[in-house]
């Protein structure tokens, strides 16, 4: 759990700080510095918000720059503060989807761009309940890791939402920083609401693939490819680090985990999900 | 190469086992590195307190290759290692100076 607190609208004042590590997009803008604070840290989304994290990761107190609205902030909480902020806490977070299967859950996981939400998206569509597009929460149990859900919501691009869903499926308020529309769950793109054994897991490739390609990964690929996609907010604490390790290192070696590789046409989504068929038959109701 | 030498393994570094192969931690970086089958059994070896010369013959004696080969293969895996930090300065066989914490586990 997390005790989330929306502060009030104020300008982004100099840090003393100098970052410990950034995030950075493609054409070099900074999208996130991670300054340390006396109580824990500070998450700064230039000319977007501030969030202080306790060090903990159990508090988390928004301070919205000037003009920002509130759902930029619920979006920026849910998506980028709340995966780094729980694994402070111990709790394992990974860049992906998930959707509910006969018997758990699968996920896919991708980093932004890889295409794991319109995958989420198109298998709600055909009744498998959607338990996250991004922000992949774990939980390990004695029964293996359980997938839970997250948000009820599908961030998707205008292409994706034109070829997946009806022009008047139900939106979310737009969020100012990315032109992504956000769809909420319903009766035609179904939530998950409740944790579901992980069966297994789907590394996305980039796609330079003329017919889907599912493969299975092992030994050091498989542990490599959930830690390239794991949330960790403070790589320079030694603990944390080793902790990560060992809980991604246990997660990785309980689900079975596999490349997924398919072009990036709307029009294969179903060769994906015959694959899928084919090779696991993990989708088969 | 030294066959009596032996290497440490830093504290800041983790491994864990992944099958034949292994990952390993550098706490101090937060880099990772994947050992293929090979380079994961040397690890294991040299983590062991072998010496170099026990760890060349035992890895050519399980794979069937001449040690002078893997003595080779063995040299070049050192330096990487080094020079990432991920091995100590190699000491004498007859003082073992692996490092053992509850972050190390031995493959």
């Amino acid at each position: 759990m997390i005790d989330s607190t929306l502060g009030e609208h104020r300008p982004q004042a100099p840090l003393a700080t100098t970052p410990f590590h950034r995030y950075t997009l493609p054409d070099g803008t900074v999208w996130t510095e991670f300054h340390r604070t006396e109580a824990g840290y500070l998450l700064r989304f230039p000319g977007l918000a501030d969030f202080h994290v306790s060090s903990d990761g159990r508090a988390v107190f928004a301070f919205p720059v000037p003009g920002v609205d509130p759902f930029t902030i619920e979006h920026l909480a849910i998506n980028q503060v709340q995966p780094l902020a729980l694994s402070r806490q111990g709790k394992p977070a990974f860049h992906g989807s998930a959707i509910a299967v006969p018997g758990g859950a699968i996920a896919f996981l991708g980093m932004s761009g890889m295409g794991k939400s319109t995958l989420a998206a198109f298998f709600a569509r055909a009744g498998h309940g959607f338990l996250t597009d991004d922000g992949l929460l774990v939980e390990e149990t004695l029964h293996g890791p359980f997938a839970l859900p997250n948000h009820p919501s599908i961030r998707l691009w205008e292409d994706s939402l034109e070829n997946l869903l009806d022009a008047d499926a139900p939106r979310g308020a737009p969020v100012s920083y990315t032109s992504k529309i956000r769809l909420l769950a319903s009766d035609s793109l179904p939530y998950c609401d409740t944790p579901q054994r992980l069966l297994a897991a789907y590394v996305m490739e980039s796609g330079d693939t003329p017919a889907p390609k599912i493969a299975p990964l092992v030994g050091m690929n498989r542990v490599m490819g959930w830690l390239h996609h794991a949330f960790l907010l403070d790589i320079e604490d030694r603990d944390l680090l080793a902790r990560h390790f060992d809980w991604t290192h246990r997660i990785s070696s309980a689900v079975p985990t596999f490349s997924l590789d398919y072009p990036r046409e709307f029009s294969r989504l179903p060769d994906v999900r015959a694959a899928l068929l084919a090779y696991g038959n993990q989708l088969d109701t | 190469m030294d066959p009596t030498l032996k290497v440490a393994v830093p504290q800041h570094v983790m491994s864990r086992a992944v099958g034949d192969e292994s990952v390993l931690l550098d706490l101090g970086s937060g880099l990772y590195f994947g050992l293929d089958a090979v380079g994961a059994r040397m690890w294991d070896l040299m983590a062991e307190s072998r010496t170099l010369g026990e760890v060349a013959s035992t890895v050519a004696a399980e794979y069937g290759v001449e040690v002078a080969r893997v003595e080779a293969d063995l040299m070049g895996f050192l330096a990487t290692l080094e020079s990432r930090g991920l091995i100590e300065q190699a000491s004498s066989g007859h003082d073992p100076q692996i490092r053992k914490t509850d972050r190390h586990e031995h493959l």
